[in-house]
């Protein structure tokens, strides 16, 4: 049979956890079991995340805002979303700022960048992640609690670009990934706000949408996805 | 949630907010529903039934369209962007009274039962609203339309709709005799070899005369050794355009249908000729990938030739309209596309739409165009460039694929219809609150109005508000029906023209102006006083049928007489087409023939009469 990917970071997982030899930051993170393979994308709990950063450098940049929402049983749960604006005092580049649409008065009365990492920990530990280019999330999460960009990380990202990918590349290599455009080629609505509640949103519809254009009606299993898109 | 900022989903917030009875509530409540809500999406594959209808909640459509289908099999309703369902289900258990199907990818909010039964407690209103209209009215959006033309060109019907699902199977071992025997019997153009479910070889019939009969091959051997092993097939879910491009690039006819891996149908070039109008296809297909706007200039003079064709094969006049109306749409989708590909996606959410007869669906040879734009309110004063840039190159586009400019500015790119939503509120405020009929006659070109591309919820948002307002304003029915009064149809011309045969004083009546103008402003005064939101002629009079405006064989009448008169001019215009002539909407009484005297004066009277009778009604 294939190798089992999702197997081997759970066993990596159990491995460092039993052994205590893992950041402690990421407690909410290794003490949770990760979901069998052959768990239904219905039962999951997944959620979706977005941030927003004041560029795309991991080493330099700042997470300005987090925000996500939950889905049970491929239903997006609205009244689970969450979002927080990421204290900072530093200069922002006012092309960023009109960018993300948000302002420096937002941005002093934000949370703190920790507090705001170990609310976001707490609420997807045990789920499945979903996101729109990972690799950001990810990247900014380690910086953000001081780890290490190649650090283990038992969690599973559905990404929703590289899942776009995958349905597309047949038909044209060339074509415009970006939240918005791959929202519009599956119809669903315009959303005008550039936030991170706003953007785990519509990465959650997205997420949706290409299931159904994917597997149709059938409740496929996680491993099946996750084998699909990486 | 936590206490959220409502400023972090606009999109949801407002379109709760702004999509009626919703729009009745105090604030409180609104935030109540937003943030409880629940969003899903369903597929064309689709259905909801039973303990997925049932004790849930309302359903309200964000994108896409839905039907519901009664147990009997007939159709409740059709329901587009804004309209929601499922309220009469809500306290029900087990069986539901009806099913959803989704006629396009379908992004629903719910609104779970418990916080709707809080909500409806505090509003009496609301309760109201839900009991009485039960939802059943017929649809409104653009959708039904869309529905219409492609399940005439079939251009996004699916293969599966038209495939054949009679074939002849056979499997590799079977001689080629007994193939033979089958594709005879079967009147089959091929066999499709089939082992363990998977298609593994084709055989036609012309591949029996040369690979069997020329080739004098032994028929008792099995097919595999004759047959072709690299099976062209396609997904059953993929449309006509296509099928017929593959069936180009591999040279084939025949093509076996597949979904989910499995064999379910076939379909051969024959079945697609006799189910679409191929040019209307192509020309559409074509539309959609032209890269400039002189190619797209190319492309739009196949127009006539469809034109002709579709009234020469004596088409359904309204199904013509409705091509037309499609066409029209790809020209200006595409413009707005290419526009797009050149400047960058819109700095803030938009919708762009058409107006007056697009609008109604009723495109003809001779139609200009009418539309506008509307911005999201948060727009940035240094946005607008690029809407006027838009507007621009789409106006004169258009212009250059025979949509000549509109006589009376109504284009996007008069800087007056392309603003923000709440501008365009304003400009329907003050015409509806206008106690002056010439300013109503001046705009009537919007009170008919389509989404075509951008965020449709802008559109309907607007639509939706301005029908509630107009259809509770007595003054503004009574204008708008004085207007469409101050033409009557030509009663009198056949018999004048009898009396003017020696050639003097020639007369001639133009069809648009008074005789089709006078239904489809009937129409339009019916549907607004009815708060119907139908832009469509046809589907205006249903709806002031189903609300008592009109009775059954008024509108039966009605929509006769608005029938045969559009016969009438397509069939002018064609013969002019034909002859090369100048085409015009002025007919001379001598061209017509007696039949078409005859029941041109039946709708005439027709029309008279239903004049009257609004009269009476709006204006007293």
């Amino acid at each position: 049979m294939f190798f089992n990917k999702l197997k081997h970071i759970e066993k990596k997982r159990l491995k460092l956890y039993q052994n205590n030899n893992f950041d402690h930051v990421l407690e909410p993170i290794f003490k949770h079991k990760l979901p069998l393979a052959n768990t239904s994308l219905s039962q999951l709990k997944l959620v979706s995340i977005d941030f927003e950063t004041s560029g795309l450098n991991f080493e330099q940049d700042h997470i300005l805002s987090i925000g996500g929402v939950c889905l049970s049983k491929l239903e997006i749960d609205f009244q689970s979303s969450f979002h927080h604006y990421v204290k900072y005092l530093g200069k922002l580049n006012n092309d960023t700022a009109v960018i993300n649409q948000i302002t420096l008065a937002q941005l002093l009365d934000g949370i703190e960048l920790e507090q705001a990492m170990s609310i976001l920990l707490d609420k997807i530990q045990g789920a499945v992640i979903i996101s729109h280019c990972h690799t950001i999330e990810k990247n900014f999460l380690l910086r953000a609690l001081n780890l290490k960009l190649s650090t283990f990380l038992p969690i599973i990202f559905l990404d929703t670009m590289l899942l776009e990918k995958t349905i597309m590349r047949h038909d044209n290599y060339n074509l415009d990934v970006s939240l918005s455009a791959c929202r519009k080629r599956y119809n669903l609505p315009p959303y005008n706000a550039h936030n991170a509640l706003a953007d785990s949103v519509a990465t959650a519809e997205l997420f949706l949408a290409q299931l159904k254009t994917i597997y149709k009606n059938q409740d496929i299993d996680l491993y099946t996805l996750y084998k699909r898109i990486y | 949630m936590e206490h959220l900022d409502k400023s972090l989903l606009p999109n949801i917030f407002d379109f709760i907010a702004n999509t009626y009875p919703f729009s009745l509530l105090d604030q409180l409540s609104l935030d109540a529903i937003s943030t409880s809500i629940k969003i899903s999406y369903y597929s064309t594959e689709d259905c909801l039934i039973d303990e997925q209808l049932c004790s849930v909640g309302l359903f309200m459509i964000r994108s896409g369209a839905i039907e519901q289908i009664n147990t009997d099999g007939s159709l409740r309703s059709r329901l587009g962007v804004g309209d929601s369902f499922g309220f009469t289900q809500m306290n029900k258990k087990g069986n539901s009274d009806y099913k959803v199907v989704f006629l396009e990818n379908t992004l629903l909010y719910v609104i779970p039962r418990q916080v709707l039964d809080l909500v409806i407690s505090k509003n009496a209103k609301l309760s109201e609203y839900f009991d009485s209209k039960d939802w059943v009215r017929l649809s409104s959006t653009h959708k039904y339309y869309e529905q219409q033309a492609q399940n005439f060109a079939v251009n996004n019907k699916t293969l599966k709709d038209l495939c054949n699902r009679e074939m002849t199977i056979v499997s590799e071992n079977d001689t080629i005799r007994d193939t033979a025997k089958l594709l005879c019997k079967n009147n089959s153009y091929a066999a499709i070899v089939l082992d363990n479910n998977k298609i593994t070889g084709i055989v036609t019939k012309s591949d029996m005369t040369q690979r069997v009969v020329a080739d004098n091959t032994d028929s008792t051997l099995p097919i595999k050794t004759i047959m072709s092993k690299n099976v062209v097939y396609i997904d059953a879910y993929k449309n006509t355009l296509d099928a017929l491009e593959l069936m180009f690039s591999h040279n084939v006819k025949f093509l076996p249908l597949v979904s989910n891996g499995e064999l379910i149908g076939q379909i051969t070039t024959t079945d697609l000729l006799q189910n679409t109008n191929l040019q209307a296809i192509y020309l559409l297909g074509h539309i959609n990938k032209a890269k400039n706007v002189s190619q797209l200039a190319k492309l739009a003079l196949q127009k006539q030739e469809i034109f002709t064709t579709l009234v020469k094969e004596n088409i359904d006049q309204n199904i013509i309209k409705v091509v037309l109306t499609k066409i029209q749409d790809s020209f200006t989708k595409r413009l707005i596309e290419l526009f797009k590909q050149e400047h960058g996606e819109a700095p803030c959410s938009y919708a762009f739409f058409v107006a007056g007869s697009s609008a109604r669906n009723e495109v003809q040879f001779l139609s200009d165009q009418d539309n506008g734009i509307i911005t999201s309110d948060s727009i940035k004063e240094t946005d607008f460039d690029y809407f006027k840039k838009l507007a621009l190159f789409v106006n004169q586009g258009l212009d250059q694929c025979g949509y000549s400019l509109c006589d009376g500015g109504y284009m996007a790119s008069n800087s007056q219809w392309c603003v923000p939503y709440s501008t365009w509120l304003t400009y329907y405020n003050k015409w509806i609150n206008s106690t002056d009929g010439q300013s109503i006659l001046n705009i009537a070109v919007f009170l008919d109005i389509r989404y075509i591309e951008g965020d449709e919820f802008l559109v309907s948002k607007l639509k939706n508000t301005f029908i509630q307002k107009a259809s509770a304003n007595r003054l503004f029915l009574a204008n708008l029906c004085k207007n469409c009064l101050m033409v009557r149809p030509p009663i009198g011309i056949f018999k004048q023209f009898v009396l003017t045969r020696d050639g003097q004083n020639r007369m001639s009546f133009d069809i648009k102006k008074q005789a089709i103008n006078l239904v489809v402003e009937l129409a339009r005064v019916y549907a607004i006083a009815c708060g119907s939101l139908a832009t469509d002629t046809l589907d205006r009079l249903a709806d002031a049928c189903v609300h008592g405006i009109i009775d059954e064989s008024s509108k039966r009448e009605l929509i006769e007489a608005y029938t045969f008169i559009n016969h009438v001019r397509f069939n002018h215009q064609y013969k002019d087409l034909m002859i090369k002539e100048k085409l015009s909407n002025l007919l001379p009484p001598e061209i017509l023939s007696q039949f078409e005297r005859n029941h041109l004066k039946d709708a005439f009277r027709i029309i008279a009469k239903h004049q009257d009778a609004a009269l009476f009604r709006y204006v007293g």
